[in-house]
């Protein structure tokens, strides 16, 4: 008799802790439940307040939310390409918007891209554009010399050899953000054995390697260094906020800078395909473009690059992004001094 | 009585806490555990060769610097909270954990405004970039040592201070009472800090945790000769990435050197703790304003406080160059505080209804699983927690809250564990005996008995693992879970950048939500510790107004260690300290009042109690510590006796120290007959100290008294036999004691050597059983001895504060029970124990001038 008491009791329990159990789940699931065309994912390497502010003018004029996941700036552009490489079997963002193309390529490539033919790229021109149509371009950065006010007035990458620098110039480590896709570029364009060189006068020539184009942009500005290597957008946000700081386009006269532009593809198995294409076509108008110009994070519009404003590196993207990973270690290894 | 671990369907009823701990701590550790004995080529990244080396030494000399400093800045404050009693040491009790509470990122971040106002900007990665990051955790993390050191100077024995004082020694007294603990304190920091990378990331100092998380993220190299990390993998032109399974099996191999030094140090922090708790002795006496905290420990503690927690808000505050709407912040961080808020209120309902389920049956080793799973920290938790739910039929898992919940549920599901064990406890068992006496099962003795005394304790550790939950940054920042946003990852992206509005504005709101869940946490501290107070409190125990003063600090005393230490403490050893099932008597000269008790001695036919006092009184008590009759001694100037025993023959037999003899009363106190005098002749006595008796009723005598021995005489006195002598050798004694026959064997507590002696009846030595110390098995001053009812030792140490359960053949102590201290649970100086028939131990808590009654 006891027993069944006891039995009744503890059933009586468990069907509560049960339904309390199963509520929790639901609800904890739900909240991760995504409404397939009434929401957007978007992985963005763009810096948070420049994405955030051209998503909302998204959101306000179609009604589509856009879950925004964004990256920290030590594991800029890597740290979502590889997660998009890690969810590739099961998918989770919708479209990719990266502020470099390297990493954009490298994923089409792995088929982590699917194609899509934007109406908003129809003017972007060709070599900003994938032929296959799994990514497309829109607004140029450009890999500049960042120095003070009253700093020296350096023409080319080649004069952070100068020895009146020494330990006092800067620029981020390859391994996270649109460093990695400059470095590659260097090794494209003049081969492995100058670039080396290269990398190794820097290093004789005390060359810190902070976290971040952000920090070596700050560094200047705060004067614990002269010059570093970084992009015009980190120089652009220090500027405003009332930073001491310039940006060098360098070597203009002769091979040119890296200038980058943001990409947008479509991620292979979207869920929410259809608003990702809306967001697509967004994030590649001329309008957005522009947006961008006004945010200074671009430099300049993919769409007028030839009108000479300012001498592009003449790379291959592609033999870029295939360099890039090996560039990067060696690089990485000779500018820390490990090799 | 009350509802034990049975069979049938009750011992199901631990299931569902189990589970939880399963999937959030035992399922991510069996994955790190796979990948290294899955992936034997990631040790590796183990190895430790030049490269790692380098970064295990930074990663520890940095850390190293914030645990001296951390515990350099405790100093002043523990001083203060350990020896000041006024309105700032309350206060102080009250802030310290708020620093904590914030999230690291945020801290740093405050700090960094702060140079920046002065105008100093180190250069990034530079050594001064690192004393940045060093002072900014060590004043995050300083509170730890500050409470540890605070709580153990509180429990130092205040007599020896005012000696010290006297003696002109006191620094160097305090210095040898707070080592240890401010060493504990400074291992606990250590880590902490060697789980953070928020601070270190943001201006690239590399040092293990940043590594991890850029192995996993990137692919990038933690060396570079490893195949595995080898940045993004490839050779020449030809591309082959890395996949997520290697990274993250790379991430562990590299973080194992780290979880080595990590296991260290919290083995150290634990044996330190734990061996302090055990060897403290207190003061029951008033506390003397002599030794209260100088006025320069307080003004330091003061300028530390202000430090550590204004400068850094106020600079957030400060930096900003638009003015804070609380009501436009709130607004333009809806989505990420309501997810942040939504995921951490569920993570707290679900710590709070596994603690509640814990109060229903508890089930055994999780709390040391979960606290495994805080001890490898977020990173490691939240790699393994993607890899086990990154798969497509689990995508409503790995894609929403539960992973997110399941991450914080593994950090701090320990705390809410560790709080909701203390129900099963000694006064919490007389609750469930009664309940079950009423014919309650183990659920309804929870709902109606146990549930509603302990929610506001159970709810404030649930709130605490929330705040935790708000502000934990590894975790969160790897896990960046998409729905719904949250501030930390948001904050993160941020960090960088030298000056941002929206970084500061996010990071003030934070701090707001971090404040008022504090505020909550602390009113259902009070609220809990008020319950138990009125509830559990055995019986109404007087105390001297000096202590009582106290009692409304201790209040929030009690809040703050509830809050940030004690579940640490109830792991090392605290946890000894449960509540008396009763107290007896209190301080006094009338009946049921005792003056420093001495000792006490059972009759097991009548079951009553002998107790004897520095009035040189004898007491006869009920089994309920009810008074029987009294009587004193015929002299007692020149001593009082320090044992007393109940003969076969239903006698009561004091030797009576201090006048070298033996005295026998009947029951009712008449005075049989007296033998022995002073010497050392065969049936004198230097100073007896107590007698037991073997089956044919010979009568045992141990004394000391530079004539250290055990002397034995027939029941009507006459010498037998002796032996013993003085001396640290086998078979020799430094005063013994206590002196209890099992069979043929006689055990005798070696007072002064620390150790307990074995003989035969027949005087043979058999072996030495314990050793100086205050671990289990160790002895510090053993007195008391006595015997339950399946032959263990019960030992009491006056050295110790404690008393102690002995396995009899092998020494091994088994269980504890009391530490040093004035409150109900908290021995001083115990001179004797008895146990009854229901192997109930009645403790003599000289010190505080009453008996505690308890069981093992």
């Amino acid at each position: 008799m006891n027993a069944d008491k006891s039995r009744r009791k503890v059933r009586s329990a468990y069907l509560r802790l049960s339904a309390f159990i199963c509520g929790s789940i639901l609800f904890l699931c739900g909240c991760g439940r995504a409404d397939s065309t009434n929401e957007v994912v978007l992985y963005t390497s763009i810096d948070q307040p420049y994405a955030a502010a051209i998503v909302k003018e998204f959101e306000a004029t179609t009604g589509i939310e856009v879950m925004l996941v964004t990256d920290a700036e030590a594991t800029k552009s890597v740290g979502l390409a590889e997660r998009l490489r890690a969810e590739k079997d099961n998918p989770q963002a919708d479209v990719f918007w990266s502020n470099e193309p390297f990493h954009t390529i490298n994923l089409a490539e792995e088929g982590v891209l699917h194609p899509y033919d934007s109406p908003s790229a129809k003017d972007v021109p060709q070599q900003f554009k994938d032929p296959q149509q799994r990514w497309a371009s829109n607004g140029l950065r450009a890999r500049v010399i960042a120095v003070g006010p009253e700093g020296p007035r350096l023409n080319s990458i080649f004069d952070l050899r100068d020895p009146s620098l020494k330990d006092r110039i800067a620029m981020a480590k390859p391994t996270a953000g649109t460093t990695g896709g400059h470095v590659a570029a260097l090794y494209v364009l003049w081969g492995d054995e100058q670039a080396r060189k290269y990398f190794k006068e820097l290093r004789a020539n005390g060359v810190k390697l902070f976290g971040g184009n952000s920090v070596v942009a700050q560094a200047v500005a705060d004067g614990s260094i002269v010059a570093g290597l970084t992009d015009n957008d980190d120089v652009a946000a220090v500027a405003a906020n009332g930073g001491k700081i310039a940006a060098i386009l360098p070597d203009q006269p002769a091979f040119g800078t890296l200038m980058v532009p943001t990409t947008v593809g479509l991620v292979t198995g979207a869920k929410r395909a259809d608003a990702g294409k809306h967001l697509i076509d967004y994030l590649l108008s001329a309008q957005v473009e522009q947006k961008m110009l006004e945010q200074k994070f671009v430099g300049w519009s993919v769409r007028d690059v030839a009108e000479g404003k300012a001498k592009p590196m003449e790379v291959d993207f592609a033999q870029v992004a295939r360099t890039m990973p090996r560039a990067v270690r060696e690089a990485t290894a000779i500018l820390e001094g490990r090799e | 009585m009350n509802p034990r671990p049975g069979s049938g369907p009750e011992r199901l009823l631990a299931l569902p806490v189990v589970l939880l701990v399963v999937v959030c701590s035992a399922l991510p550790l069996a994955w790190m555990l796979a990948q290294i004995a899955f992936n034997p080529v990631v040790l590796v990244e183990a190895k430790l060769d030049r490269f790692r080396t380098g970064l295990l030494g930074r990663t520890m000399l940095y850390n190293g610097a914030v645990a001296i400093l951390a515990t350099l800045l405790a100093i002043p404050a523990a001083l203060v909270l350990g020896r000041g009693r006024g309105l700032f040491a309350k206060l102080l009790w009250l802030a310290l954990p708020v620093s904590l509470l914030l999230p690291s990122i945020v801290y740093a971040y405050g700090w960094s405004q702060f140079l920046r106002m002065l105008g100093v900007t180190p250069v990034p990665s530079s050594v001064a970039d690192v004393a940045r990051c060093v002072w900014s955790l060590a004043t995050w993390l300083w509170p730890i040592p500050a409470a540890i050191a605070g709580l153990a100077l509180r429990r130092a024995d205040a007599q020896v201070q005012q000696q010290a004082l006297l003696d002109g020694v006191l620094w160097r007294t305090t210095f040898r009472q707070l080592l240890a603990p401010l060493v504990a304190g400074a291992a606990m920091v250590a880590v902490l800090a060697l789980q953070e990378f928020a601070v270190y990331e943001p201006t690239g100092i590399s040092v293990v945790a940043t590594e991890v998380r850029m192995v996993f993220e990137t692919g990038a190299f933690a060396s570079p000769d490893n195949p595995i990390t080898a940045p993004m993998g490839g050779d020449a032109d030809t591309f082959t990435p890395t996949d997520q399974r290697s990274r993250a099996a790379a991430a562990v191999a590299a973080s194992l050197p780290l979880l080595v030094v990590i296991a260290a140090l919290s083995l150290l922090a634990f044996l330190l703790v734990r061996k302090h708790h055990a060897s403290e002795s207190i003061d029951p006496t008033p506390w003397p304003a002599s030794l209260n905290a100088p006025p320069w420990a307080t003004m330091a503690a003061l300028l530390i406080l202000a430090l550590a927690l204004i400068v850094p808000l106020a600079a957030l505050v400060l930096a900003l160059r638009v003015i804070f709407d609380a009501l436009r912040v709130l607004d333009e961080f809806a989505p990420q505080i309501s997810g942040s808020l939504l995921i951490a209120g569920a993570t707290g309902m679900v710590v709070m209804a596994a603690a509640m389920w814990t109060c229903v049956r508890r089930p055994s080793g999780m709390t040391i699983l979960a606290l495994v799973t805080f001890l490898i920290g977020g990173q490691l938790l939240a790699i393994a927690l993607i890899r086990l739910y990154n798969r497509r039929w689990l995508n409503e898992v790995y894609n929403g809250p539960a992973i997110v919940v399941m991450a914080y549920v593994g950090r701090f599901g320990w705390i809410v564990l560790a709080a909701a064990a203390a129900t099963w406890g000694r006064p919490w068992r007389e609750l469930r005996d009664l309940a079950a006496v009423d014919g309650a099962g183990f659920v309804q003795t929870a709902r109606s008995v146990i549930w509603p005394l302990a929610w506001p304790i159970l709810g404030a550790s649930a709130v605490l693992v929330a705040i935790l939950s708000l502000t934990e940054v590894p975790a969160t920042v790897l896990l960046a879970p998409q729905r719904p946003p949250m501030l930390t990852p948001l904050l993160m992206t941020w960090v960088h950048m030298l000056r941002y509005d929206a970084m500061i504005e996010g990071s003030l709101l934070l701090v707001g939500i971090v404040f008022a869940l504090t505020l909550v946490a602390l009113a259902m501290t009070w609220l809990g510790l008020r319950a138990w107070r009125t509830t559990l409190e055995p019986a109404p125990v007087r105390r001297p107004r000096a202590l009582r003063a106290g009692r409304g600090f201790d209040v929030v005393r009690s809040c703050l260690v509830v809050m940030t230490l004690a579940s640490l403490f109830t792991l090392s050893g605290c946890g000894d300290a449960s509540r008396p099932d009763a107290i007896w008597c209190e301080p006094g000269r009338t009946p049921v009042q005792l003056v420093y008790p001495r000792a006490i001695g059972y009759d097991s036919k009548r079951d009553t109690f002998f107790v004897i006092d520095r009035l040189a009184r004898v007491q006869h008590l009920d089994r309920a510590g009810n008074p029987i009759h009294e009587w004193r001694m015929p002299e007692q100037a020149a001593g009082k006796p320090v044992g007393v025993s109940v003969g076969p023959d239903g006698n009561v037999y004091v030797p009576d120290t201090h006048y070298h003899r033996v005295i026998v009363y009947t029951q009712q106190g008449e005075e049989i007959r007296r033998w022995g005098s002073f010497g050392h002749e065969p049936g004198q006595f230097i100073y007896p100290t107590d007698i037991d008796f073997d089956a044919q009723g010979n009568v045992f005598v141990a004394e000391y008294g530079d004539n250290d021995r055990v002397q034995v005489f027939t029941p009507t006195g006459e010498v037998l036999y002796q032996f013993g002598q003085f001396g640290q050798g086998d078979g020799e004694f430094m005063r013994p004691q206590s002196i209890l026959i099992d069979g043929e064997f006689v055990y005798i507590t070696d007072h002064a050597n620390h150790r307990i002696n074995v003989f035969k009846t027949n005087g043979t030595f058999v072996r030495n059983l314990g050793r100086r110390g205050s671990g289990l098995g160790e002895f510090r001053f053993p007195y008391g001895l006595a015997k339950d009812s399946r032959g263990r030792l019960v030992v009491c140490e006056f050295g110790n504060n404690r008393v102690q359960l002995i396995d009899k053949e092998t020494g091994a102590g088994l269980k504890t029970w009391g530490l040093g201290g004035h409150e109900p649970g908290q021995l001083a100086y115990p001179c004797g124990v008895a146990v009854d028939r229901d192997d109930r131990v009645v403790a003599v808590d000289a010190g505080n001038n009453r008996l505690q009654v308890f069981e093992f």
